[in-house]
């Protein structure tokens, strides 16, 4: 009964809410029907409820081999270095870009970082190719200038999580500022006033308020980001790394090893069971995660 | 940051930091622009010139070619025509339901948010299957070759929507009260008090829905399959996968007589792809300016 | 004003939902055939409309050739076309899921190497023997049978075989002005290609002598590999379970599969070392593992010698490498015999069209495929607008005409050899190449001809051993990474899962033979 007391209470409220919940309805909830293919051997001929049940045969092939412990700590390692370095880098260039005054310096780099976001990642590729190749790559012609080997990078995979996690930065950074310096504007100018006159630095300011004020953003984002921890970038990855198996052992991830695995029997049912257990391990992570959120800062959780 | 401030006293220690950060994010800002400046200048490079040299900072030869080739026929004029569309419509439906969605789920007196919360995110954990979504769409709802197929799917995205939610919250309750105490309901408060506000955060999201709209191919490809209504980004890959045909078919007198200008051609859909957007990105700007919120509370 | 849009926009989803809301699962109702008008023999039919699957690119003058085959067609099949270009980088998900979800597709597009078999055991296709009977004879007649029988799948005809040859072409183009250059004559063997490679090696600092290829869907164009295809004595012959690898492999036409890691082939190790010796060297391209583009490096102009799967130079590279390089010359060397009997083939192709089940138009889609088995309405089709795209040179050559708007996919939908033109600018031996292998009878036909591998008793252990042997192979074959080292790994990994996909190959094969 309180239910619908409740929703009396603040109608105007809910009704606000009812068309994006009637999207999340239609759009996100009636369509995970379709993870049932997971547990089915499915067969177009007997449609999805038709189709025979096999349990967790379809999960066999993804953990059948040692592989599969590789992979997932490949995909957590990386995304993890994203995140971190991906979010830092761009909460500080945020923060600088807030201390910048000259206005047009300040548009033009705003603008220029963002940019990276464009560029496809077929592209990318090609433009790490052309830095990175042995026989005329920038960088060993730049080693080669200075009288030292060139080295064949496409060939050391010890060095790809770092050169992935610039390529990141790189693309990202300027797409999650905008995210940070929205908030950083919506905090008063008061504050900063009142601390100025109490005489504190720029940088007193930055640590007392301004990251303070923004904190829960931050956190917010970084939870997003854990809950896709399981997740590899597909299209990043497999854009720039390929199908070059030198690097698969530090660069391969769950999204392009079961893409590998499938490309030659092309079961919709596997590949389900994989994205089902993707989920799982996402949905338990961000869980564990939101409520060590909640201890710390009621504000900043999700849920 | 245009306040008028007094010249403040600032240290040699302050001052360094500034010139720090002045050089960081030029330096930074300036790693970002060069690989797009390659990008723009070679896509006017001659594709010889492209493969004997590389991308350059200033290309040796020019050439038209890369975008002739891509933009031949009527084609791209009907798929601008799509995209611009659909990103619009697109861009304005979602706004408007995911800020409203995102401020009931911000909203202190709402008993059940952290249930919505959870509902919301949960959908972002569990992506939905592609057959699953592919019925839906496809079939139940019967939007095959249809403009809605490309807009309906994207109209609440959980990631923009928590991004709203977090911010709605920085927004001191005070304001809902002093505006209650005046008479106002629950719409009022929101159309005529919160929004306003919220102009930085509306701004932003209203961008990367733009950009969601706007680079998307995913539905175009599943769903539409009249060419007429092809947006920008399923008429580029096309383009750019059927000259990288060499991995797929095994064995193929290709018989164009003009080199397919690939690198080239890649190079100049990058282009037609950014440059609307890049143009409207200094608009949105002037909206990143100090909020006025605790003028709204005096008020 | 918004608030309306909104409450109007609501309103529209939930009466979707409302009338769609039948079977969003059960396709049953969609699979059964509905009859089109019975094919009386010249009498004007209801015009429908077939919609047709087809990979690539949608060439700008594709309305014209539609606008006129669509006239020829109207006073006897009266066929309609509604042509959908797939891209080629989401074609196989795209395809699966339009499958999947039942849509009508009259015709489609499939291949051995995207997901023929898989579709046809889920279901999804249409037997063709009676269609091909009623409707379709001259689309039997320009085919061999050797295709038809080679091409049967579970012991059925599934889709119909497009390919304009009996056995695929091999080449090594070579760069004709660099050879001239050091005095080197015409190549015959394969020595005199490696000699001539380490020539180049010596003397010329910016060309790299060799390039292959090294991802893992082009395993059969690792430089090593590509060995078995111009080797005859024995003939190592890829198995029917893997693709293009020749770990499990059919050798002397005697029904049996080998299995290198059981014995590893003295011939075929000599090749893996030789690759190594050539990779080390500094023969073989560095980077021969992470080129996604092979054709575009060696446009560029400093590639010597390299490996493709064809008879004669495609224009396509004759023509980027002219622009790119002036003086630069390719030529075709290829090591392949003329003489009748001496390749085994299996007469297997590598493209088809398919009818779903779910077609409501399978009679007349059997139609369309049989008017396109004449002469004029191929060369429409295969080639566009005579005069406008193309020019015909005599009965069995054509030659693109410059700036021609249409493109080239015959093997998408109407390949076969009889009616197949030859390019007019290849090399005279080229073309006696193909015309050689246009003639089904100039082949030894494989024991297991007609054999198909059905993977589903085995399918974990193939994806998984697919997985691990793409992390080697191409590595292995082009010398990228210590022989020994890298195939006791490759061994100690796949070895297990290999086993069963042998064991079960050979018990159907077996089985297969037994008949």
């Amino acid at each position: 009964m309180s239910f619908f007391r409740e929703i009396r209470q603040n109608k105007y409220l809910y009704a606000l809410a009812l068309p994006g919940l009637i999207f999340l309805i239609v759009f996100a909830y009636l369509p995970l029907t379709g993870h049932l293919i997971a547990f089915k051997k499915y067969r177009l001929a007997d449609g999805l409820w038709g189709s025979q049940f096999v349990g967790l045969e379809n999960f066999k092939f993804f953990f059948m081999s040692s592989d599969w412990y590789k992979v997932t700590l490949n995909t957590i390692f990386l995304n993890g270095l994203f995140l971190v370095f991906g979010l830092g880098i761009a909460l500080v260039l945020a923060l600088f870009l807030n201390e910048i005054r000259h206005l047009l310096y300040k548009k033009l780099a705003q603008s220029f970082i963002f940019i990276p976001y464009f560029i496809s990642w077929l592209v990318v590729s090609m433009m790490t190719f052309a830095f990175l190749n042995t026989t005329d790559g920038v960088v060993n012609r730049t080693l080669e200038t200075y009288g030292l080997n060139p080295v064949n990078w496409y060939l050391k995979p010890v060095v790809w999580p770092g050169i992935l996690t610039l390529i990141y930065v790189w693309k990202f950074a300027g797409y999650y500022s905008i995210i940070f310096l929205a908030a950083i504007t919506g905090i008063s100018g008061e504050y900063y006033e009142s601390a100025r006159i109490d005489g504190a630095t720029r940088l007193q300011q930055i640590y007392h308020i301004t990251l303070p004020l923004i904190r829960n953003v931050v956190v917010v984002l970084g939870l997003l980001g854990v809950g896709r921890i399981f997740y590899g970038d597909f299209g990043m990855i497999y854009g720039i790394i390929g199908d070059n198996s030198a690097l698969y052992s530090t660069t391969d991830v769950i999204d392009t090893y079961t893409y590998r695995a499938l490309r030659v029997l092309s079961d919709f049912s596997k590949s389900s069971a994989v994205v089902l257990y993707q989920s799982v391990m996402g949905l338990i992570t961000i869980v564990i995660f939101n409520q060590i959120a909640k201890k710390i800062d009621k504000d900043s959780s999700l849920f | 940051m245009n306040l008028n401030r007094v010249k403040e006293d600032r240290s040699l220690w302050e001052r360094s930091f500034v010139y720090g950060i002045y050089v960081f994010v030029g330096v930074f800002a300036l790693l970002c622009f060069i690989p797009f400046w390659l990008v723009v200048v070679n896509s006017f490079a001659t594709e010889s010139s492209i493969k004997l040299h590389g991308m350059q900072l200033i290309p040796k030869d020019f050439s038209l070619y890369a975008y002739q080739y891509t933009m031949a026929g009527k084609q791209i004029a009907s798929s601008y025509a799509v995209t611009v569309s659909v990103t619009l419509i697109g861009t304005c439906f979602a706004i408007l339901i995911t800020s409203m969605y995102a401020y009931v789920l911000a909203h202190q007196k709402v008993k059940y948010r952290n249930y919505l919360s959870f509902m919301t995110y949960f959908t972002m954990v569990f992506g939905a299957g592609l057959v699953g979504f592919y019925i839906l769409v496809a079939n139940t709802l019967g939007l095959k070759d249809s403009l809605w197929a490309l807009i309906l799917p994207y109209l609440l995205n959980p990631f923009f929507a928590f991004i709203m939610v977090s911010f709605f919250r920085t927004l001191p309750y005070e304001i809902n009260e002093a505006a209650t105490i005046d008479g106002a309901n629950d719409l009022t408060i929101f159309f005529r008090i919160i929004i306003p506000i919220s102009k930085p955060v509306i701004a932003t999201v209203s961008l990367f829905y733009a950009l969601q709209y706007w680079n998307d191919f995913y539905l175009a490809l599943l769903f539409i399959d009249n060419h007429n209504l092809h947006p920008l980004q399923i008429m580029i890959r096309q383009i750019i996968s059927n000259v990288n045909i060499n991995s797929y078919v095994g064995g193929s007198q290709t018989t164009y007589s003009q080199a397919i200008p690939t690198y080239g051609v890649q190079l100049a859909t990058v282009c037609l792809t950014i440059g609307p957007i890049i143009f409207l990105y200094p608009f949105i700007q002037r909206f990143f300016v100090k909020g006025i919120t605790i003028g709204a509370l005096k008020g | 004003m918004k608030k309306s849009i909104a409450a109007v926009l609501m309103m529209l989803l939930l009466v979707q939902i409302a009338l769609g809301c039948s079977s969003s699962s059960n396709n049953e109702s969609d699979a059964e055939q509905t009859g089109s008008p019975a094919a009386v023999e010249g009498a004007k039919l209801d015009p429908v409309t077939l919609k047709i699957i087809i990979p690539g690119d949608r060439p700008a003058d594709m309305d014209l050739v539609i606008a006129e085959a669509e006239k020829r067609m109207a006073d006897t099949i009266n066929v309609k076309l509604d042509i959908v270009f797939i891209p080629w980088s989401d074609l196989a998900s795209k395809t699966q899921v339009m499958l999947a979800s039942g849509e009508n597709v009259d015709l489609i597009f499939d291949a051995p190497w995207l997901h023929m078999e898989q579709m046809i055991a889920a279901g999804y296709y249409e037997p063709l023997e009676e269609l091909l009977e009623k409707y379709g004879q001259d689309a039997v007649a320009v085919r061999s049978q050797q295709m038809f029988d080679a091409n049967k799948f579970q012991g059925k005809i599934y889709a119909l075989p497009l390919g304009n040859s009996h056995l695929n072409g091999r080449t090594y183009l070579v760069r004709k002005d660099l050879r001239e250059k050091y005095g080197v004559p015409e190549i015959k063997t394969y020595e005199e290609l490696i000699d001539f490679a380490y020539k180049i090696k010596q003397n010329e600092k910016n060309i790299i002598p060799i390039l292959a290829k090294g991802l893992p869907g082009q395993k059969d164009q690792a430089w090593g590999a590509y060995r078995s295809f111009m080797t005859f004595s024995p003939e190592i012959l890829r198995s029917d379970a893997l693709g293009q690898s020749i770990i499990l492999h059919y050798k002397n036409n005697d029904g049996k599969v080998y299995n290198l890691f059981d014995e590893m082939d003295p011939m075929v190790w000599s090749w893996i070392e030789e690759a190594r010796k050539l990779y080390t060297e500094g023969l073989i391209h560095p980077d021969v593992l992470a080129i996604k583009d092979a054709d575009t490096i060696f446009e560029a102009g400093n590639i010597a010698i390299y490996a493709t799967n064809d008879f004669g130079v495609p224009t396509k590279i004759s023509t980027a490498i002219s622009q790119n390089t002036p003086g630069a010359e390719v030529e075709a060397v290829t090591f392949m015999p003329l003489e009748k009997g001496k390749v085994t083939t299996n007469f297997k192709q590598a493209n088809f069209q398919a009818i779903p089940k779910v077609s409501k138009n399978k009679e007349r889609a059997m139609m369309f495929l049989n008017w396109t088995a004449k002469k004029e309405n191929y060369d429409l089709l295969a080639y566009g607008i005579e005069g406008r795209n193309y020019e015909a040179i005599g009965d069995d050559q054509y030659k693109s005409l410059p700036d021609s708007k249409y493109g080239f996919f015959p093997y998408a939908w109407v390949w076969n050899p009889t009616l197949d033109r030859l390019n007019a600018g290849f090399d005279p031996v080229s073309i006696e190449h193909y015309k050689f292998n246009a003639n089904a009878d100039n082949l030894i036909a494989s024991v297991l001809t007609g054999f198909s591998f059905d993977p589903e008793p085995v399918a974990n252990e193939v994806s998984l051993y697919s997985a691990i042997e793409d992390k080697y192979y191409s590595a292995l074959f082009n010398g990228v990474m210590d022989p020994t080292e890298t195939w006791n790994e490759l061994k100690s990994e796949g070895e297990g899962y290999l086993k069963k996909i042998q064991t079960e190959l050979q018990k159907q094969i077996d089985e297969f033979l037994k008949k």
